[in-house]
């Protein structure tokens, strides 16, 4: 009787719980804090193997990543899954948090979800999930962003998506991935020659530079829609840059006045602003994350370096000095720091800097590692990396630590944007 | 643009063709003629005869025309790593070209800027462009139109060679051209 109150009281008492605004809840790993310990995690397998076993190792893959969790070995666990939690089970163990998740298969797959706190014995959250079969890779997914902010109180990108370009030789083609690799799908855009595409933060819209009879071009893909409009085109190189946050323009580089420049296109009018007058090579523009500056490759002091400069073109600086070849860089979407390709000893590495120029970081050092993008959280880095002898794309975390490949071997991947 | 070229050929040769049937027909006509009745027949129509008369004559004009175009653009302007101004060495291939352009007025060329793949793929479109202008600026410095001579940029995306050392990106490193009509 005694436990069966017990878990009625914990149901409700995470009906209270899931209804009490996320504002005040309980942050249990600090992702600001520097030199973090690992949060110790005990996560129970929710089925022995098929479809319950498949989604919990996608949760505990997609919490690793993130270097903030340690899992507890379940051989340690002195709690079978069907016991109630109890305080005593754990404490020795020194596991703060306990996951029990029991995945059940119907005409749908349903799982119930118990987060427990370790340490003061509350519930962090029990819910419900479910989801078509098929599904277990969102599922999972959905679940790992739960226990992320939960813990965190940030949103998790575990949902979040990869787009790549993979060269097929005679042509390319435009993909997308789950952040992991997994469930690769052609978007149906392919060209004999294109570059990486731009989303938009809607996730519905892509700029992509296309060459098309001797030209560049610029497409805009409305995948709502279902339709590409080449939007603007002129002789020479004319190259996509990132969507503005608002999503109603996009910065591009064109040379249609004999030389690279910045200029921005707005999609309600259809009109082009020039930025940058310059005879330099101005190229690859990036937008903050606030929307009022840019980021952009020049050759005005006679090698590429990274500029940093104000929407309408003034109050030009130079971010990097060391080296002599500094590219394609990626405004964080947090803000304070820039991404970038640099060269060194004759290979390109990911680096990142301050947007004032200083703390300069080499994150990679094997191969060559270009085309930094940033995933929505500004945690994460998705990257181009030739060392295992063909490219494809990783991930790492912005500190340069657990880098992956998460693109299919099958594919000859570059350009990937994280959305 | 060897699409172009081969295109080019091929009507060169349909062409002929027409007019090789044509002259078969004006000897069929004269066949007519009762007087010549053996000749006729010391001379069957066949294809494998119009076949050789297609290799021997005037197409031959159309393909040695090509080959000489071919000839006169097959040496790259080579640049160093992350230029493109015009080295010395390759001057006087560009001089080359611009009187062969000024003596066939009736040709334009395509110019291509290549670059190696050690750079990165935006900034290299930059640089490509560069290369294949920094080529038709010179071109029009000894008297060739501008508008006779357009500009392409593949930045990283064509390379010749695919092995990492300095021979092959210095291959790759390249303004390049083709006949473009």
């Amino acid at each position: 009787m005694i436990k069966r109150y017990g878990i009625l009281l914990i149901t409700f008492l995470a009906f209270v719980l899931t209804s009490v605004p996320q504002a005040e809840a309980r942050i249990y790993v600090d992702i600001s804090s520097p030199g973090m310990q690992q949060f110790p995690i005990a996560l129970y397998d929710f089925a022995p193997d098929g479809e319950g076993k498949k989604v919990t190792d996608i949760i505990r893959n997609d919490l690793d990543f993130t270097g903030l969790f340690h899992f507890t070995d379940p051989a340690a666990f002195i709690e079978a899954k069907e016991d109630d939690f109890m305080r005593s089970d754990w404490i020795p163990l020194g596991v703060e948090a306990v996951l029990k998740g029991v995945l059940t298969k119907t005409d749908k797959l349903h799982v119930e979800v118990k987060f427990y706190d370790a340490i003061d014995a509350s519930v962090i959250f029990f819910k419900h999930y479910s989801a078509d079969i098929g599904m277990e890779e969102t599922l999972a997914h959905t679940i790992s962003d739960d226990i992320y902010s939960a813990l965190t109180g940030q949103r998790g990108i575990f949902r979040t998506k990869i787009s790549f370009v993979a060269d097929e030789g005679a042509k390319k083609d435009l993909l997308v991935m789950d952040y992991d690799g997994k469930r690769v799908q052609r978007l149906g855009f392919s060209k004999p020659l294109m570059l990486a595409p731009h989303w938009a933060k809607d996730s519905n819209r892509i700029v992509i530079s296309v060459m098309e009879k001797s030209v560049w071009g610029i497409y805009l893909i409305d995948l709502a829609k279902m339709k590409s409009d080449r939007i603007f085109t002129a002789e020479g190189v004319n190259i996509a840059g990132d969507f503005s946050p608002d999503g109603r323009s996009f910065v591009f580089s064109s040379s249609r006045n004999g030389s690279p420049n910045i200029y921005i296109f707005d999609l309600q009018t259809g009109l082009t602003r020039k930025v940058t007058q310059s005879f330099w090579i101005d190229i690859s523009p990036s937008f903050s994350p606030d929307g009022e500056e840019i980021a952009f490759v020049s050759n005005k002091s006679g090698n590429p370096h990274i500029y940093i400069m104000d929407i309408n073109g003034y109050n030009i600086r130079r971010v990097t000095f060391e080296g002599k070849y500094n590219t394609s860089p990626s405004w964080s979407p947090t803000g304070e720091i820039v991404a970038y390709s640099g060269m060194i000893n004759g290979t390109n590495q990911i680096f990142t800097i301050r947007t004032d120029g200083s703390d300069m970081r080499q994150l990679t050092f094997n191969g060559n590692n270009e085309d930094p993008a940033f995933s929505p959280d500004g945690r994460f880095i998705a990257f181009t990396s030739d060392r295992t002898g063909m490219k494809g794309v990783y991930i790492m975390r912005t500190d340069g630590e657990n880098q992956k490949k998460v693109s299919p071997n099958k594919y000859r991947a570059f350009g990937p944007e994280w959305y | 643009m060897k699409k172009v070229l081969l295109l080019l050929v091929a009507l060169g040769l349909l062409l002929f063709a027409a007019c090789a049937e044509k002259k078969v027909a004006t000897q069929q006509d004269e066949a007519m003629q009762p007087e010549e009745t053996t000749e006729v027949a010391e001379e069957p129509i066949t294809p494998v005869q119009d076949e050789q008369v297609t290799e021997a004559s005037k197409p031959m004009d159309m393909e040695s025309q090509a080959e000489t175009a071919a000839d006169i653009l097959k040496n790259d302007v080579h640049f160093d790593f992350d230029r493109y101004d015009i080295k010395g060495e390759d001057k006087a291939n560009l001089k080359k070209i611009a009187d062969w352009l000024i003596a066939n007025g009736g040709v334009n060329v395509m110019v291509e800027g290549h670059c190696d793949e050690r750079g990165t793929n935006e900034y290299n479109l930059g640089l490509g462009e560069r290369r294949a202008n920094a080529a038709k600026s010179y071109l029009m410095t000894l008297g060739v139109s501008s508008s006779r001579v357009r500009t392409v940029s593949y930045g990283e995306e064509r390379a010749l060679c695919t092995q990492s050392n300095e021979s092959c990106w210095w291959r790759n490193r390249r303004a390049h051209f083709e006949v473009a009509n």
